[in-house]
C-alpha cells in the first residue's frame, strides 16, 4: 500500500491534477480582478485597501504554482505555497462561516448567480472539504517530490 | 515537509512580474482600494441630529444596528431589500420593499426610470415583482419609493430616504444597489450591512410571509 503511494504515477496524476485545478481557479480572477477584489472585501478578513493587490497576486501566484506542479518545475516551491495558500483559504472559509457570513466565494468562479442563503452556505462547507483534499495532495507531492 | 527557499521566491518573483504586466492592461484600478461606504459614528437618539444626519447626506452611508433601529423606530427611512424575490418572500425586515438587484436593470430601463429621474418632472409608476407590488416615482423633485400611492401623495419624509439591506456581512448586493441608485442621482441612501442575519438574531420586527 505504501509502496502504491509512493509510486512515480501517483504523484504524477496528483501534480496534474492541483495544477490544472490551480490554473483553472486563477483564470477567472485574472480575468476580473475588480470583481475578485470586491468578493475579498466581503469576507472582512484583510484591509480593503490591501484588497486590490491581493486581487492581482493571488490568481498570478495560483497560475504560476499550476504551471510549475504540470511541468514538474519548482516542484518543492510550488506545493510549499500551495499548502500555504490552501491553509489560509481554509481560514478565510471557516472564519466566514463561524461569524456567520454567507459570502459566494470566489474559488473557482465569480459569479455564483443569486444563490440563497443555504446555498451560499452550502458551497462554502463543500469548498471547505475540497480545500482539505487538495491540502492532502499539496503536502503528498511536498513529501515525495524530489529536488530538480 | 521540505522547504526549498530558492524555489520560493523565484515563484513569487515570477508571479509578481505577470501581476504588473497584468496591472498596465487594466483601466481604472487602482493598486491601494479606498472603500467607497462612508462609516458613520454613534448616534444620539435625539432625532435632530438624526434628521440632520439624513439631510446631509450625500453618498451611500454605512450605519451599524444601532442607527438602524432607531432609524427604523423613527419611521425615518423606507427599508429596501436587495436580496432576490424568493428569498425576500421567505422573510424581511416588516415593512420593506423589494428591490431586488438582479433586476433593477431591468426595471429602470422598462420604465425609462433614469430619464424620468433626471428630468425631475412628477411622476408615479406601479411596480409588481411576482405580486410584491409597489410605487416608485418623482415628486418635488424629490425620487420617492412607497408601498403605497397614498403615502407618496401626502409627500412622507420616510418615503424619499432609503435603507438598504441584504443577507449580512458576505453579502454585496445593498452596497451595488446603493451606488447603482446613487449613480441615478438619487443622494439619500444608506447601507445596513448587518442586514438579515443581524436583525434577525436580535429579533427585531420581520415578516414572515
Amino acid at each position: 500500500m505504501i509502496n502504491f503511494f509512493k509510486n512515480i504515477n501517483f504523484l504524477f496524476i496528483s501534480r496534474l491534477l492541483l495544477g490544472f485545478i490551480f490554473i483553472y481557479a486563477s483564470i477567472d480572477k485574472i480575468l476580473d480582478p475588480l470583481s475578485f477584489s470586491n468578493l475579498i472585501d466581503n469576507y472582512h478578513v484583510t484591509p480593503v485597501f490591501l484588497n486590490n493587490l491581493f486581487a492581482l497576486f493571488v490568481p498570478m501566484l495560483e497560475l504560476v504554482i499550476g504551471i510549475c506542479l504540470i511541468f514538474n518545475l519548482n516542484i518543492n516551491g510550488a506545493s510549499f505555497i500551495s499548502i500555504a495558500l490552501l491553509l489560509w483559504f481554509l481560514f478565510i472559509l471557516s472564519q466566514a462561516l463561524v461569524r456567520g457570513i454567507n459570502v459566494d466565494c470566489g474559488c473557482f468562479d465569480l459569479n455564483s448567480g443569486s444563490l440563497d442563503d443555504t446555498e451560499l452556505r452550502k458551497n462554502m462547507i463543500e469548498r471547505i472539504f475540497e480545500d482539505i483534499v487538495l491540502l492532502g495532495i499539496s503536502l503528498y507531492i511536498n513529501i515525495n517530490s524530489k529536488n530538480n | 515537509m521540505k522547504i526549498k527557499y530558492k524555489d520560493i521566491i523565484q515563484i513569487i518573483i515570477i508571479s509578481l512580474v505577470l501581476s504588473l504586466c497584468r496591472y498596465f492592461f487594466l483601466d481604472d484600478y487602482p493598486l491601494f482600494k479606498e472603500s467607497k461606504l462612508k462609516e458613520v459614528g454613534e448616534f444620539s437618539s435625539e432625532s435632530d441630529s438624526l434628521l440632520t444626519f439624513i439631510n446631509n447626506l450625500k453618498s451611500p452611508t454605512l450605519v451599524d444596528l444601532k442607527t438602524a433601529k432607531l432609524l427604523y423606530d423613527k419611521n425615518f427611512v423606507t427599508f429596501i431589500d436587495a436580496r432576490d424575490n424568493e428569498s425576500f418572500s421567505e422573510q424581511h425586515i416588516l415593512s420593506s420593499i423589494n428591490l431586488p438587484y438582479e433586476l433593477i436593470e431591468e426595471i429602470v430601463s422598462d420604465y425609462d426610470l433614469e430619464y424620468m429621474i433626471q428630468l425631475k418632472d412628477d411622476f408615479t409608476q406601479k411596480i409588481d415583482i411576482n405580486g410584491h407590488i409597489f410605487y416608485i416615482g418623482m415628486l418635488n423633485e424629490d425620487f420617492y419609493l412607497s408601498q403605497s400611492m397614498s403615502k407618496i401623495n401626502n409627500k412622507s419624509f420616510t418615503n424619499k430616504n432609503f435603507i438598504i439591506y441584504c443577507s449580512g456581512h458576505g453579502c454585496s448586493l445593498s452596497e451595488d444597489l446603493g451606488f447603482y441608485l446613487h449613480s441615478l442621482g438619487i443622494k439619500k441612501i444608506l447601507i445596513y450591512e448587518g442586514g438579515m442575519p443581524e436583525w434577525l438574531d436580535n429579533g427585531f420586527p420581520l415578516n414572515n410571509d
